[in-house]
């Protein structure tokens, strides 16, 4: 029996010693999904994973929605070339990282709604719900104003612009039904507007102005852990690599987005109250002759508005104005004038001296003046290509024109060999036939001495054949 | 049945007859010395093994031994020695004091020696049906030895070894059979002395210094190494399951000596110079290259008696590199004790240490990097500079290298503790227990500071908040367990081995980046920052399982090996059961065949084997991508969740299924030979990093997916040429061929696994893993851009063949190595190129007419033919005549070698260097697949001259 005893002894103690030498238990550091959408205040969490999202959508399509049009002009880097030039594939891979985190913040703004509430029931109804609604519509938005067709939901079939902007409608008019927020309103001003919807447009946007006439929404970036900006890399930070050339006669709005002091970044303007102003001038415009002094009232309250907006100095000693070492240099001194094309008068003024204190408009900023805006004659001539122009000028590196010119991205390689739903019709990218040809012609310009010429006034362009919005 | 009975009877009867009078006979002491057969050279270290008695001493460095308390009686003495035929002869014991002299020749074929690796423990080589590659220690002396992938580069007949920057410490690729998986490195892992050991290369959270990143394999232990073995893959593989389709390498160090206590002392110096071969511009060279001192001391001692043995080694070296900012300072330490514990037991202990210091300049196009600054053109044609232009240019570049530092600090301790039993009675019957660590930690401190960035002209003097730092520490331990019993028997005309056993091994990486933004310059304290970040990494991960193999045998003229293991690891999904490997093999000695012997003359084909197996191994999975796991990260202050991993319930290995036919022939007493290979692989449930469809709104996962097919032809040869007692003189060359494909995608689209977004390394259907995919340009007569194929098939850094080619000469007291490799058929992209395009300082490769085209639409023209052939080592000893130090010392040799001595290459670029595509990308960057290829603002590794003086006493 003893001895019995003292086996089974030894043999337990082997037993349980056996657990110091167990070196088969493995911790995951990480949370597993479920694990933290049960975690407390978990909408919180997903809400601020959103913001952080968005602003990875922004930099995976600004830089190249930017060189997409006649804004600038990418001479010798690692950022998109092909789009400059008018090449557009669905293999490029910037089509493809852009419908990446569009298609991200989409379906998580989507399991914010439907597990993460379920989880956090004390979230529902207030403004983290709207907020996931906001981002969700804010998704089918940009879903519509930079695709041909994109798939609304996981691996589905690819929708229409107009049904993305009617979806982001749903999901802006859920959220400013839930938690009274001023971007919403703005929000569905922009999608209405993107619809051709008058009424609608105008009515959010008057909401806009009557709210808050300075209104702001940005996407921020985090110095410190990341994101940082990307367009703020691409026309600031990598300083000599000169990688974003601005159109000459919009040389005075670069860099939008420039250093900070300490690790802050620039953040990237997703909605202002000029664009409301913006879209009640082109519904007035819209009226023909009877419109145009309501329209020209509103661009110059508009120009008052610029005005306020702040303006930085930013060190531009390192920023050249070459393009590809050893081969032309461009426009680089106030001592150039410029003009929008052959026929129109020279401009002093556009051209800046890149020295340590440059000063440039961090929100909007534009040459058009209050004379410029009362000159104008004629509701969808001059006061259209006006119209345009300031759009160009006061979004400028905020992804809007490519969005005017009308110029469409197709679906990408990945998506179209996961989804069986993508057609070779969603592949191809759409651009208007009034874009000239060759494509880089947007880009050009001559320079006689100091005076530069840009090849063709796209405003001209649009203005005649796009027309009016909401015409 | 009866009859059998009384067979029985007797045979025991027999045995006690025999046996029985020894335990009441009279015994004797065996003493004696081995030596060369071909030039008297007395050989230390050599086994001497009484069969009968189990019971064995070895050579001391004279190469004498003595065997104490032998009972009379005639015995069968088996003596045997890495790189020499196993002698057994039979010597009788019939006196108190017998001597005897072995003479051992050596084994040019190597069939005799034994193969522990995949075999649980040792097995004769000839009864193998898997190629082995050896590198024993007398191979080792021959070359100096400073980190595993440069002795093993142009030593490996069927593998390639390239080194992706001549940084110090940075990592290497290694590459047997093609690339066998689109996830994991195709680097081997790594034994020593039965410990797995860490073999990482980009570790997750290291600073990127513009791709030279460092790699653990710079810092294993090479000290006192007695043999290496490397397999490729395929069934020599099986034994390790998960965990080495890529293969394996084994290193066992040196147990001592019996005898008094030898000392060995030896000295290197030299220099360390800049290799200006591949240099666009020689001004580079002028500018950056400076040649610095090359030190190295190593203190090794080895003694001990029947009972124990023990070897111990030191070493110091110092390499001020040949950049003023590259350098290396490295402390090494090893000590194996042997010791018999009791009469059926044997205790080894083998304890390593190494401290590295590193200092290591920027690559790439990073903004520190002096090189690419002026190799990638940033700083303007240099080639038309004026001498105090270069002079200024010169100033500038050392005045921004001086304010910025970039140093690593690596500790790292490895040992191994072995029990080795005789199972008495039962003849034949042994056990070994292994059980070891390998602690590793890699402190990493960079500093950027402001006067860096004024210097170099991106901030005002007088900044104060563009000064950055980062400090990154890497603890790495790795466990290893195993067992084994092993069963070896013969009965009439057939052998058996039988080895069971059972293996664990468990790796934690534990990983701390710390951030401080705007430091004062001089402080190396992220507490004095303006604003700080911390990040952490862990990665843990348990592979084990159980294994049996059996090799059996008929008049050593047919084999079959057998062997399975199955499998578990911590990395598989939740759902997925234990794996299994199964392998079988079979040899044919074809010589050994009476009709053979009786009709070819055994001087003229010594041997002719043939061999086949069939063999599974695998790759287990990236740690935790089994799981669905949240992301959280900190954003302007707060906490979010977003998606992370995506994971895989059922995520398992891939399986590398290999078959392999192979011959071996020896001609001429074994002057040539000859082995050749013949390899088929398919990896099955390959793990692709593949991307979901993007509107799904996740990123790319790993999923078992696609097939991975490698094939080759493997060609080694050797040919004595010489062999007389004064000179011998031999020859060996390898070539192999290699096709590989990535068959089946699984439906996935293309991913990238390295590169650049204008020319990336791709894995997808049809082409093998990596190759290069960008846009191709067609230009017309007069150079314009006519056309442009997307996304085209621009080639691979995968050669069509390669090899490697040695010779061993010796002359009386000199012995002359001369090392080399080569491949053809392989590409690379020249990226420095594509920033001199950008700087506009292009080649003549561009048109004129297209120079304005966008790059990505000319990716095509950056890819170059990269064949080439390299030396790799010259190296000349000379042993000095006893004479003139007779007292002194026992032996003095004095020693000369150039590394990297001579290039020839067909590209514009060093194809081994790459600043990209050498670790992985995407959800494992850590060990990821890494194929090369991308020559991006890299050092060649430099020449180095060394002299050296090895002294014996």
């Amino acid at each position: 029996m003893k001895k019995f005893l003292i086996t089974a002894l030894v043999l337990a103690a082997a037993v349980a010693g056996c657990d110091l030498i167990d070196g088969t238990q493995v911790r995951n550091p990480d949370l597993l999904l479920s694990e933290a959408v049960n975690q407390p205040n978990s909408a919180q969490g997903l809400v601020n994973g959103l913001n952080r999202r968005v602003a990875y959508v922004y930099n995976d399509f600004l830089v190249t929605a930017e060189l997409a049009t006649d804004n600038y002009e990418n001479k010798a880097t690692f950022f998109n070339q092909n789009v400059d030039g008018g090449t557009y594939r669905f293999i490029d891979d910037d089509f493809d990282d852009a419908q990446r985190q569009i298609g991200r913040l989409r379906e998580q703004a989507e399991f914010g709604l439907e597990t993460v509430l379920e989880a956090d029931p004390g979230a529902a109804g207030t403004a983290l719900e709207a907020e996931m609604y906001f981002y969700k519509g804010w998704a089918h938005l940009l879903s519509g104003e930079l695709f041909v067709a994109l798939p609304a939901e996981a691996v589905e079939t690819p929708q229409s612009p107009e049904f993305h902007f009617q979806a982001a409608i749903d999901a802006f008019t859920q959220a400013n039904s839930i938690s009274s927020d001023i971007s919403y309103v703005m929000a569905l001003a922009r999608a209405h507007y993107n619809l051709g919807n008058r009424n609608e447009a105008v009515q959010f946007a008057q909401q806009v102005l009557s709210a808050d006439s300075e209104f702001l929404r940005v996407a921020e970036y985090d110095g410190v852990n990341e994101p940082l900006n990307t367009m703020q890399d691409a026309v600031y930070d990598r300083q000599s690599f000169n990688d974003l050339q601005p159109l000459p006669r919009l040389d005075f709005l670069d860099p939008k987005y420039g250093d900070l002091p300490g690790t802050q970044e620039s953040p990237v303007i997703m909605q202002s109250a000029e664009e409301a102003y913006l879209i009640i001038a082109e519904a007035q415009l819209s009226d023909g002759p009877a419109g145009l002094a309501l329209a020209q009232q509103t661009l110059l309250d508009l120009l008052g508005l610029v005005d306020i907006r702040e303006v930085r100095n930013f060190d531009e000693t390192e920023e050249g104005r070459t393009g590809t070492a050893g081969t032309e240099t461009r426009p680089n001194s106030s001592d150039y004038r410029v003009r929008a094309d052959a026929n129109s008068p020279y401009e002093d003024g556009l051209i800046l001296d890149r020295t340590a204190v440059t000063p440039v408009a961090t929100v909007s900023g534009t040459s058009v003046t209050s004379g410029d805006i009362l000159g104008t004659t004629n509701a969808n001539g001059d006061a259209l290509e006006l119209l345009y122009l300031m759009r160009q000028e006061i979004f400028f590196g905020e992804g809007r024109r490519m969005v005017d010119l009308g110029i469409k991205w197709p679906v990408s390689e990945i998506e179209y060999l996961n989804n069986e739903n993508v057609t070779d019709a969603h592949i191809e990218a759409h651009i208007p036939s009034y874009i000239p040809s060759p494509y880089s012609t947007m880009d050009a310009f001559t320079v006689s001495g100091t005076d530069v010429t840009i090849a063709i006034d796209m405003n001209k362009v649009i203005a005649a054949q796009r027309g009016n919005k909401f015409n | 049945m009866r009859s059998s009975m009384y067979k029985k009877l007797l045979s025991t009867l027999a045995f006690c007859l025999v046996t029985v009078p020894f335990a009441f006979a009279q015994s004797g002491t065996l003493t004696g010395e081995v030596v060369d057969d071909r030039n008297d050279e007395p050989l230390p270290g050599v086994n001497i093994f009484i069969e009968e008695l189990q019971r064995g001493a070895a050579t001391n460095f004279d190469g004498e031994f003595t065997i104490q308390n032998i009972p009379y009686g005639t015995y069968t003495v088996r003596v045997s020695f890495v790189g020499f035929r196993t002698l057994n002869q039979e010597v009788a014991i019939s006196s108190s004091e017998q001597s005897v002299q072995f003479r051992i020749e050596e084994d040019l074929v190597g069939l005799g020696e034994l193969i522990v690796t995949g075999q649980g423990d040792g097995v004769q080589r000839g009864r193998l049906s898997t190629t082995v590659t050896t590198i024993s220690a007398r191979q080792l002396e021959r070359v100096p030895t400073v980190q595993l992938d440069q002795i093993l580069q142009a030593n490996l007949a069927n593998s390639q070894v390239r080194m992706s920057s001549g940084a110090p410490g940075t990592a290497s690729l290694l590459r047997g059979r093609g690339v066998v998986s689109a996830v994991t490195s195709t680097t081997p892992v790594i034994y020593i002395d039965g410990v797995r050991v860490d073999n990482t290369s980009g570790v997750s959270l290291s600073e990127p210094t513009g791709g030279a990143q460092s790699s653990a394999i710079a810092d294993i232990p090479v000290e006192n190494i007695e043999r290496i073995e490397y397999v490729s893959g395929g069934a020599a593989t099986t034994q390790f399951g998960s965990d080495a389709a890529n293969g394996v390498i084994q290193i066992f160090t040196k147990r001592g000596v019996q005898g008094a206590t030898q000392f060995r002392f030896q000295s290197t110096i030299g220099s360390e110079v800049g290799t200006t071969d591949f240099l666009k511009y020689d001004e580079t060279g002028d500018i950056l290259f400076e040649p610095g001192l090359v030190q190295e001391y190593r203190l090794s001692a080895s003694g001990g008696t029947e009972d124990y043995t023990y070897s111990f080694s030191g070493s110091m070296r110092g390499n001020e590199g040949f950049t003023p900012h590259t350098g290396q300072v490295r402390h090494n330490l090893r000590t194996t004790l042997s010791a018999k514990l009791a009469e059926s037991t044997r205790y080894t202990g083998s304890f390593g240490f190494t401290s590295s210091e590193y200092s290591r300049d920027w690559n790439a196009n990073s903004s520190a990097s002096a090189f690419g600054f002026l190799e990638g053109g940033e700083a303007g044609d240099v080639s038309s500079m004026g001498e105090s232009e270069l002079n200024d240019l010169s100033e500038f570049v050392h005045g921004f290298l001086d304010e910025v530092d970039n140093s690593e600090k690596i500790k790292r301790f490895q040992t191994s503790h072995n029990l080795d039993f005789n199972i008495l009675p039962v003849d034949g019957l042994t056990a070994n227990a292994v059980v070891g660590l390998d602690y590793r930690n890699s402190k990493q401190d960079f500093y950027y500071t402001n006067a860096f960035q004024i210097a170099r002209g991106f901030a005002p003097v007088g900044t104060t908040d563009l000064g950055f730092m980062s400090e990154v520490s890497r603890d790495f331990l790795g466990l290893t367990l195993e067992g084994n019993v092993r069963y070896e028997t013969s009965f009439g005309d057939f052998s058996s081995i039988t080895n069971v056993g059972g293996q664990l091994f468990r790796n934690d990486d534990r990983q701390y980046r710390l951030e401080g933004d705007e430091i004062p310059d001089g402080t190396t304290s992220v507490n004095n920052a303006a604003e700080t970040t911390a990040e952490n990494f862990r990665r843990t991960v348990v592979n084990y399982g159980l294994y049996a193999l059996e090799n059996f045998g008929y008049q050593d003229t047919y084999f079959i090996e057998l062997g399975v293991r199955a499998d578990q690891n911590t990395a598989f999904g939740s759902e997925v059961n234990t794996q299994i490997y199964p392998k079988i093999g079979l040899i044919y000695n074809v010589s050994n065949e009476s009709f053979f012997e009786d009709n070819i003359p055994s001087d003229w084909i010594s041997t002719f084997r043939i061999r086949g197996n069939y063999g599974l191994a695998g790759n287990f999975p990236t740690p935790f991508s089994n799981e669905v796991l949240a992301s959280l990260n900190p954003f302007l202050g707060a906490g979010s969740l977003e998606f992370g991993t995506p994971g895989d319930v059922n995520l398992k290995p891939e399986k590398t299924e290999t078959y392999e036919i192979g011959a071996d022939l020896s001609f001429l007493n074994d002057r040539i030979n000859f082995s050749a290979t013949y390899f088929t692989s398919e990896t099955s449930d390959a793990l692709f990093d593949a991307p979901f469809a993007r509107s799904t709104g996740l990123g790319a996962a790993l999923q078992n997916l696609g097939v991975i097919e490698n094939s080759g032809l493997e060609l080694s040869s050797s040919f004595q040429v010489i062999s007389t007692r004064d000179a011998s003189v031999s020859l060996r060359a390898s070539y192999n061929t290699l096709e590989s494909v990535v068959a089946d995608n699984g439906n996935s689209a293309p991913f990238a696994v390295g590169g650049f977004s204008f020319l990336g390394a791709f894995v997808d259907e049809g082409f093998p893993v990596g190759y290069f995919r960008g846009n191709n340009p067609v230009f017309d007569d007069s150079g314009n851009m006519i056309d442009v194929i997307p996304n085209d098939d621009l080639g691979n850094a995968l050669p069509t063949a390669f090899g490697n080619l040695g010779i061993n000469a010796d002359y009386k007291n000199f012995s002359l190595t001369v090392t080399a490799d080569y491949q053809v058929g392989a590409q690379g992209v020249n990226v420095d190129e594509v920033l001199r395009f950008f700087s506009g300082l292009q080649d003549d490769r561009i048109p004129e007419a297209s120079l304005g085209e966008s790059f990505f639409d000319l990716a095509g023209v950056w890819v170059e033919d990269t064949d080439f052939l390299k030396v790799r080592l010259i190296g000349l000893n000379y042993r000095i005549p006893s004479e003139y130090y007779s007292g002194f010392a026992r032996g003095i040799t004095i020693g000369f070698s150039v590394s990297n001595a001579l290039n020839f290459y067909s590209s514009t670029f060093d194809p081994e260097v790459t600043g990209a595509g050498i670790a992985g990308v995407g959800t494992t960057p850590q060990g990821g697949v890494g194929v090369g290829g991308f020559g991006f603002g890299t050092y060649s590794p430099p020449r180095e001259f060394l002299g050296r003086v090895t002294i014996d006493f």
